[in-house]
């Protein structure tokens, strides 16, 4: 499901937060689900409108951090639509949306994940233990485990760039322009000249599966995001090689009937 | 036993020969035999030590040394299936890792100069192994003599002990790998041959 | 402890035996840089760098200071070591907060693709650990595709090539031995000696896959005088280059302005994945939609990324986007929606003879071939002419890789025309700085050579080489096989041409045949399915270790220069031909010599940077200034309507007009009077935009045309040479169309086979960056469902293609003599290939679409889709730790095919593909040598 409203809407709760079994009681995760008061709160609008799939941002995470083939932190999903002779493609990069309201945080039983500035949501690699109950409990598959780490592993915002003034290693690569990433309480920011531009275009900004009650960190902009919204990982999963296979986004009749 | 200097590998008249094993793998694994080593192995200073060990090196001698050339490259430069001798490669999926940098700072240490790409060369690797146990074995040689203290005994096997988890034991995965590669007789071997000391070395400086 | 004591006591005992062949130090660790070390205790290395003999050999003083570290922070837990070393074992501080802290940041240029896009590569410890693009390029801004982003895959490759090789066993067996660079360069130098004692120069041919080394190699060939520099152009851009040259002359490729457009009219590129523009014309489309309002409409067989991300997307017939084209220019003259003043201005041709040139082309009949709708076909052009000037086509191999493709860009080009966009903001533009010239000069250069070989001008392609050497890349190895040449000495360059080549199966038994190509020295960083057919391999840098000036034509219209930099030592004995060329020279000897002065690469560099100017803000200039930004764009206007730019009083001294306006000076035409002003025009010979071509039509029938030469002004144009005459080929002189004669009358299991590039890779070489196959690693053949379910076929069905030769091409290029190939159901067969299927809707019914850089069999393991290496067998003896499992490295290649060829085991998206290059005939367009790689007939057969 996806929804759209403004980036203040989505970010008011307006309900209780989703709860699962797995969560730890309140008073184990409520510090870590703080970030540290600096006055920012970074967040990502992806246009997907401008996204034409061509997996910069990928190939760049995989360099930048080191991940191993078959993982991912971040990826571009395919999704053909229609039927011949009117066919489209859509896009959609997907990586951790860096609830406010994260679901690992409250799941983590070592007590790793935690909000670093700006609204972070990082793992403490002293700390975990790799239990595993974040990609349990993660809407958004986002956190997959380290096959000889064995400890769980999602985006950090790059936390070690933006800190030396660096953007995050998926941004500045992007041809298309379509990843913005930045700090939502800072007016002149890249991000919200990028967000408002789409509002002032009266281009719908949406979030992803906001039924989860999450307060994600990520707006979309563009078809794409409700059309492959069904295709994205939920609890229990994490991206997988196989989102890349031609068979598996094709689109069509054939697909249709066989899922 | 009084005046006798130990060390987990030995005491000096062991250590040395320890080094002088290492020096001979290094010398065997880090590039294919030139004429001069052929006949140091065939009939020259190292012949009963190949012997010994069953090195396949019979034949004429110019038809060996090809042959060894291409059974070398194939095992380990390639240019296609073969298993590459560099440490990076198996601990961090490509050449000229951080495991290199790390080799830079032994080489230092052991004050040799290689260049960036050989450094983590199993070879070389076994070589350097082979600096730092001769060393110790001299410390200790000296050590026994009772002139000098044995101070640098214990500086120097905890080096060897570091060096060894560090940069000597990852070769068992490459020889397992090498042998299931090759069908050259005389690398199969020398694969075997390093395989069984390695495992000796493991419980001697294995970190567990 | 269960120590076997004797097992130990005998290796002590021979160590002690065998430790007195040895003086200490490292012993025989081969380096170019010492030599070898000798048994028996002669120059160990120890004592070649200084150090005393041991112990004091041991700095327990750096041991002291280093060894600490490990205990704190090392990457692995408790494994202690020197330093920290990484890999995806148990993680600490990460992501490193330190990673980016003491980095060196060296500018650079990407090399995966043609598009060199500006690069920085952050280099720490004398390691590159990240490559990012270069904000500073005005081209790329900054961006890079996921084939730049693979840059760490490409250098440090487990597999890379490091030490020269030579062969042993026969020609192909794949057995090698490691030579050193002294040997190679003597066996190479003995070799090409004799071909020039030979009195046959030209029988030494350079083979170039993507190069931008072009002053390396041609200094290189100029000395030696063989002018044999074959290339892929023809496989790549020939026809789309030579429709672009008819009209303009001046340059061969079309820059269109996009950014500022408010219609793209698309024809069969796919930008946003591949093309010679990508990343900064892709960037450029995207700010012209979302923040000009532009509509981007593309016509395309297959579904590309760019098709379906367009507004609109329709699929042509293949090979018809030439008719499209002249239906909708069509439209735009009979409803009058045409610029009449660009037209009749501007244009050698009248709105009369236009009109009659478009007569029969009417959308109805457009629709009966192409297929596309009438309707729309009218309403595009309409729109496309609403949006004129800021509107402007595109196109690429879609459309010009084809038999007709020469004739469909022209056909396009000419949309432009019609409605006043050529040269326009927002419109079709183009702009003389196609590389470096003049921003930067060459240093001195030996005279050209001046041999002939058929292989680099074969006479039959009147198009090829006038305006420039655009050679015919397709016809090497057939003429070879022919007879037609010979070779005494090959030296191929970053190619792969049994993959990249058209008849995979032609292009191995050529290369393969010692008696066609006597002796074959590769150039490439990896070993590969040329490299196979080698020689002797020699190991070159990866774009990353060497040195070059480079640009493109840039979409800012404006000329840039950008510098390729080593950021760190090359690897192993790797070397850049900018390194061996002058020793390899100077083995050579005879004059060549003397075109290497004594110097070293970076000397060369400064002496050909010396033209960029001073940055005020850091008082560098020259190399400096480009070692320190990466890249530096000049300030000249952006190159809009250049034709109406004044002619200066000093221009039109000494200049003479005559009667059609021309002005011309010394025999040479440099511009055009407008409204009794003198301008440029345009560089033709009419000065103004050639919808009448007379050059072509006359070139291709070997008439002179000298004076035509002459008063274009573009010198360097030439008249067909003695050779060509006999070689005659009608070319029409008007923009015209036509549908090659074999698809005409498609049976019901036959299609026409499309091929295609994907996003993360290029044609050969990036199968083998791991992160980039792991998104694309197979190629199933793409059947619109339709198509499918009447032949019966489901996803994951395999069938059987067999291709067929091109009946136009028999008719139109009889001395192609493909008499080899056997005939079947009525046309020649050129091979077969098994292969699944996979069913999109985004394919015309009657195409069938698989992709190029897929099926390697001799190139990496990564590229192979073979877990490496060799699986492990029986039992890890010692110390098999986990902690030193590298992921990659061991337990890598998930999508490694698993099913030994048996078809009903095999899984979707396993597997290395395959080479679509093995069904794909040798198939010159007869004007340009273009070759065909849309327009192939196959059968399809259910297995």
């Amino acid at each position: 499901m996806v929804v759209a409203g403004s980036a203040a809407a989505a970010a008011e709760p307006s309900e209780a937060a989703v709860h699962s079994d797995k969560f730890q009681p309140e008073s184990f995760w409520k510090d870590r689900m703080q970030a540290p008061e600096d006055g920012k709160k970074l967040g990502w609008f992806i246009d997907t409108r401008r996204c034409f799939g061509c997996h910069a941002c990928e190939v760049s995470c995989k360099s930048e951090n080191d991940v191993p083939l078959g993982n991912f932190i971040r990826q571009t999903i395919y999704q053909d639509e229609g039927e011949y002779p009117k066919v489209a493609r859509m896009f959609l990069p997907m990586s951790c949306q860096h609830c406010e309201d994260a679901p690992c945080i409250k799941a983590c039983p070592c007590g790793a994940l935690h909000k670093e500035s700006g609204g972070t949501v990082a793992i403490d690699y002293n700390t975990c233990c790799g239990h595993g109950t974040c990609v349990d409990v993660c809407p958004y598959g986002a956190i997959y485990m380290d096959p000889v780490a064995k400890q769980a592993v999602k985006c950090h915002n790059c936390y070690h760039r933006t800190e030396l003034g660096m953007e995050p290693a998926c941004v500045p690569t992007c041809p298309s322009e379509a990843l913005h990433f930045g700090d939502l309480n800072d007016p002149e920011s890249e991000i919200n000249r990028a967000m408002n531009e789409a509002r002032e275009a009266d281009v719908e900004l949406t979030q992803l599966r906001p039924e989860k009650q999450t307060r994600p960190r990520m707006w979309f902009a563009g078809p794409a995001a409700e059309v492959i919204e069904e295709r994205i990982p939920k609890e229990g999963e994490s991206y997988s090689p196989d989102a890349y296979s031609i068979f598996n986004w094709k689109g069509g009749k054939e697909r249709e009937a066989s899922t | 036993m009084t005046g006798h200097h130990d060390s987990p590998a030995g005491d000096a008249e062991d250590l040395e020969g320890l080094a002088g094993f290492y020096r001979l793998l290094s010398r065997l694994w880090v590039s294919e035999l030139d004429a001069e080593w052929l006949e140091t192995l065939v009939d020259g200073s190292l012949a009963d030590v190949a012997e010994e060990l069953e090195f396949p090196l019979d034949g004429p001698r110019e038809e060996v040394l090809e042959q060894l050339a291409i059974e070398y490259c194939g095992l380990v430069i390639g240019p296609k299936n073969h298993v590459p001798p560099h440490q990076s490669v198996w601990v961090e999926g490509q050449l000229h890792g951080q495991t290199v940098v790390s080799m830079q700072q032994f080489l230092e240490v052991v004050r040799e100069e290689v260049d960036a790409t050989m450094s983590d060369h199993l070879g070389v690797q076994l070589g350097v192994m082979g600096i730092i146990v001769e060393s110790l074995a001299e410390s200790l040689a000296i050590a026994e003599t009772g002139t000098e203290k044995g101070g640098d005994v214990t500086e120097l096997t905890e080096l060897a002990r570091v060096f060894f988890a560090t940069h000597v034991m990852w070769i068992t995965r490459f020889l397992a790998r090498a042998g299931a590669a090759t069908d050259s007789k005389f690398y199969l071997r020398l694969i075997a041959v390093t395989s069984e000391f390695l495992a000796e070395e493991h419980e001697v400086w294995g970190v567990d | 402890m269960n120590r076997d004591v004797s097992s130990r006591r005998r290796f002590l005992t021979l160590g002690l035996s065998a430790g007195a062949a040895f003086a200490g130090g490292l012993v025989g660790c081969r380096d170019s840089k010492k030599e070898p070390s000798r048994p028996d205790g002669g120059g160990s290395a120890a004592q070649e760098a200084g150090a005393g003999p041991l112990p004091q050999g041991i700095d327990l003083e750096k041991w002291n200071r280093i060894k600490g570290e490990p205990y704190r922070r090392g990457s692995f837990g408790l494994m202690p070591g020197a330093c920290a070393l990484p890999g995806p074992q148990a993680k600490r501080n990460w992501p490193d907060r330190d990673k980016y802290k003491d980095v060196e940041t060296i500018p650079g240029m990407c090399q995966l693709c043609s598009t060199v896009c500006g690069i920085v590569g952050y280099v720490k410890d004398g390691r590159l650990i990240k490559v990012e693009g270069n904000p500073k390029d005005p081209n790329s801004r900054g961006h890079l595709c996921a084939r730049g982003q693979a840059a760490l895959n490409h250098l440090y490759h487990p597999e890379r090539l490091l030490y020269p090789l030579k062969r042993v066993g026969a020609r192909g067996e794949g057995r090698w031995k490691r030579i050193s660079w002294d040997e190679a360069l003597d066996e190479i130098a003995e070799k090409l000696k004799a071909v020039r004692q030979s009195g046959h120069p030209e029988e030494f041919a350079f083979h170039q896959g993507r190069q931008r080394s072009k002053d390396a190699l041609k200094r290189f060939l100029d000395a030696f005088g063989t002018s044999t520099q074959l290339s892929h152009r023809s496989l790549c851009s020939g026809n789309r280059r030579a429709a672009n040259l008819s009209y303009l002359w001046e340059s061969d490729w079309d820059l269109n302005d996009v950014e500022h457009s408010k219609y793209i009219l698309n024809f069969g590129s796919n930008a946003f994945e591949a093309h010679q523009g990508h990343v900064p014309f892709a960037n450029r489309i995207q700010n012209g939609r979302f923040r000009n309002g532009a509509k981007l409409v593309t016509f395309d067989v297959r579904l590309s990324n760019t098709a379906g991300s367009s507004d609109e997307w329709f699929a042509p017939f293949p090979g018809t986007d030439g008719a499209v084209a002249l239906a909708m220019g069509h439209t735009i003259l009979s409803e009058n929606r045409h610029d009449e003043s660009f037209l009749e201005t501007w244009t050698n041709v009248s709105i009369e003879e236009l009109r009659e040139l478009y007569e029969p082309y009417t959308a109805d009949w457009a629709e009966r071939i192409s297929g596309v709708p009438a309707s729309d076909i009218r309403r595009i052009a309409r729109e496309f002419a609403g949006a004129a000037p800021a509107a402007t086509t595109m196109c690429n191999r879609g459309s010009s890789a084809h038999i007709n493709g020469f004739y469909n860009d022209r056909a396009i080009n000419l949309l432009n025309a019609l409605v006043g966009s050529v040269g326009q903001k927002g419109g079709w533009c183009w702009s003389p700085w196609g590389g470096l010239d003049p921003v930067v000069q060459t240093p001195p250069m030996p005279p050209a050579a001046q041999t002939t070989s058929i292989l680099e001008d074969p006479p039959e392609y009147p198009l090829a080489n006038v305006w420039r050497r655009m050679r015919v890349g397709e016809i090497v190895y057939l003429y070879l096989l022919q007879g037609r040449a010979r070779l005494q000495a090959y030296m191929t360059y970053n190619l792969d041409s049994p993959v990249t080549w058209p008849e995979e199966s032609l292009t191995q038994q050529v290369l393969g045949d010692e008696s066609l190509i006597e002796f074959h020295v590769c150039i490439n960083a990896f070993y590969n399915e040329t490299a196979h057919f080698a020689d002797i391999v020699l190991p070159w840098t990866t774009y990353l270790e060497r040195w070059d000036l480079d640009a493109r034509a840039s979409y800012n219209l404006r000329p840039y220069v950008g510098l390729r930099t080593p950021m760190i030592e090359p690897l192993g004995e790797s070397r850049d031909v900018r390194d061996f060329f002058p020793e390899l020279a100077r083995r050579i000897g005879g004059g060549m010599e003397k075109w290497y002065p004594e110097q070293d690469v970076r000397d060369y560099m400064q002496q050909w940077a010396a033209a960029v100017p001073e940055n005020p803000q850091t008082g560098k200039s020259g190399l400096d200034r480009l070692l320190d930004e990466g890249v530096w764009e000049s300030d000249l206007e952006p190159f809009y309507q250049p034709f109406l730019r004044p002619l200066s009083a000093e221009d039109m001294e000494g200049s003479e007009v005559d009667s059609g306006g021309v002005i011309l000076k010394d025999g040479h035409g440099i511009g055009i009077m407008l409204d009794g002003k003198p301008v440029r025009g345009f560089k033709t010979p009419s000065r103004k935009f050639e919808i009448r071509s007379a050059f072509i039509h006359k070139i291709g029938r070997n008439e002179d045309c000298s004076e035509l030469i002459a008063r274009s002004g573009m010198p360097r144009t030439k008249n067909r040479p003695a050779e060509h005459r006999g070689h005659d080929v009608e070319i029409s002189e008007m923009p015209t169309w036509f549908l090659p004669r074999e698809m005409e009358d498609l049976a019901d299991d036959e299609l026409i086979m499309t091929s295609f590039k994907w996003n993360v890779h290029n044609h050969g070489r990036t199968m083998n960056l791991k992160w980039l196959a792991e998104i694309v690693h197979s190629n199933p053949a793409w059947l619109n469902p339709k198509t499918a379910h009447q032949l019966g076929l489901g996803d994951g069905d395999w069938v059987e293609l067999t291709s067929y030769y091109s009946r136009e091409l028999e008719h139109r290029s009889p001395h192609l003599k493909r008499a080899d190939l056997v005939e079947e159901r009525g046309r020649r067969k050129v091979a077969t290939m098994r292969v699944p299927i996979v069913t999109m809707e985004g394919i015309h019914p009657q195409a069938l679409a698989m992709s190029n850089s897929c099926g390697h069999t001799h190139y990496t393991s990564v590229a192979q889709a073979k877990r490496t290496p060799a699986k492990t067998a029986g039992h890890l003896v010692g110390s098999d730790s986990q902690k030193f499992v590298d992921a990659d490295w061991e337990r890598n290649m998930w999508w490694e095919d698993t099913s030994s060829g048996d078809h009903s085991d095999w899984t979707p998206n396993t597997g290395n593909g395959w080479n679509q290059n093995r069904l794909i005939p040798i198939a010159p367009d007869p004007v340009s040598g273009q070759q065909s790689y849309h327009d192939t007939v196959i059968s399809i057969r259910k297995l």
